[in-house]
């Protein structure tokens, strides 16, 4: 896993442009009154999301971000919008507004300050032999298969239970918008 | 050179972000909409360990464990549809029953 593309100039170019679009994107969303546009950045942070995955070579999820949040989720929620009337008229900010600026950049000075800190197992620093090397990058190249095989091996017992929410979300979403 | 402290610190960054929206937002959509940016900022960390590190015990017959992460964030992103749908559903009842989707005017379970 050493060398290649990810340490070219071109890809920090890259991750820059898009970091800085998924972060005004989602700077849009949380504070843009008409939450028709406000949906509309979010869709550009989901976007930006699958791209940052895509770099992390996370192919077979980048997909699944378009999907599922940039394809379903945003469009339910702009359905949601839609159906209730005084969404247009805007979402002023409440009284938190400082204390939630506080609060926030304290969590991002915490999580740089430890993420700096700590001494990482990293992939690129480990000795892996030739054989075995072949074998690493073949997992990340071949991704969807092997979360296929571990979904239905390590994680059946997960995928079940996903599946028995999902069910579950559905009966109760319909139970609750249908009434009595 | 980016590495995976660049990606987490992103992560970071946009989770604060979606902290800020889900507790200054009044519109109860809103909240759902910022509650989404958290579980995205989750995501983009949870992939990027995967990618940068070594998961404990890897070892040669066992080396699919490096995708570990990546499940965990496929979990994650059923969890956020299911809390989406779950949660407009909500927001249309509390429209029906109220005429508002004010977080702050939510009242009839208080007592």
């Amino acid at each position: 896993m050493t060398g290649g593309i990810a340490e070219s100039g071109i890809f920090t170019a890259i991750w820059w442009i898009v970091a800085t679009l998924t972060v005004v994107a989602a700077l849009l969303v949380v504070l843009l009154q008409d939450l028709v546009k406000a949906a509309i950045a979010l869709i550009g942070t989901f976007l930006g999301i699958a791209g940052l995955f895509v770099m992390l070579n996370a192919e077979f999820l980048a997909v699944v971000q378009v999907l599922v949040y940039a394809g379903a989720v945003s469009i339910l929620l702009i359905f949601g919008i839609m159906m209730i009337r005084d969404t247009q008229r805007g979402s002023p900010a409440n009284k938190l507004r400082i204390p939630a600026f506080a609060l926030g950049s304290a969590l991002v000075a915490i999580i740089a300050f430890v993420v700096l800190d700590t001494q990482w197992n990293l992939l690129s620093d480990a000795v892996i032999l030739p054989p075995a090397e072949e074998k690493v990058v073949k997992v990340f190249s071949d991704s969807p298969r092997v979360i296929g095989s571990l979904l239905l091996q390590e994680f059946v017992l997960p995928l079940e239970a996903a599946a028995l929410l999902l069910t579950a979300t559905l009966i109760g979403a319909i139970a609750l918008v249908k009434g009595e | 050179m980016i590495g995976l402290e660049h990606f987490l610190i992103l992560s970071a960054v946009l989770f604060a972000i979606g902290l800020y929206g889900s507790l200054t937002r009044r519109n109860a959509i809103a909240v759902l909409m910022s509650i989404e940016l958290l579980f995205n900022a989750v995501n983009v960390a949870v992939v990027g360990v995967a990618r940068y590190t070594i998961p404990f015990g890897l070892a040669a017959e066992n080396v699919e464990r490096l995708l570990t992460g990546q499940v965990f964030a496929l979990f994650i992103v059923t969890v956020a549809a299911a809390e989406v749908a779950l949660g407009l559903a909500i927001v249309i009842t509390m429209y029906r029953n109220q005429g508002s989707v004010e977080v702050g005017e939510a009242n009839i379970m208080r007592h």
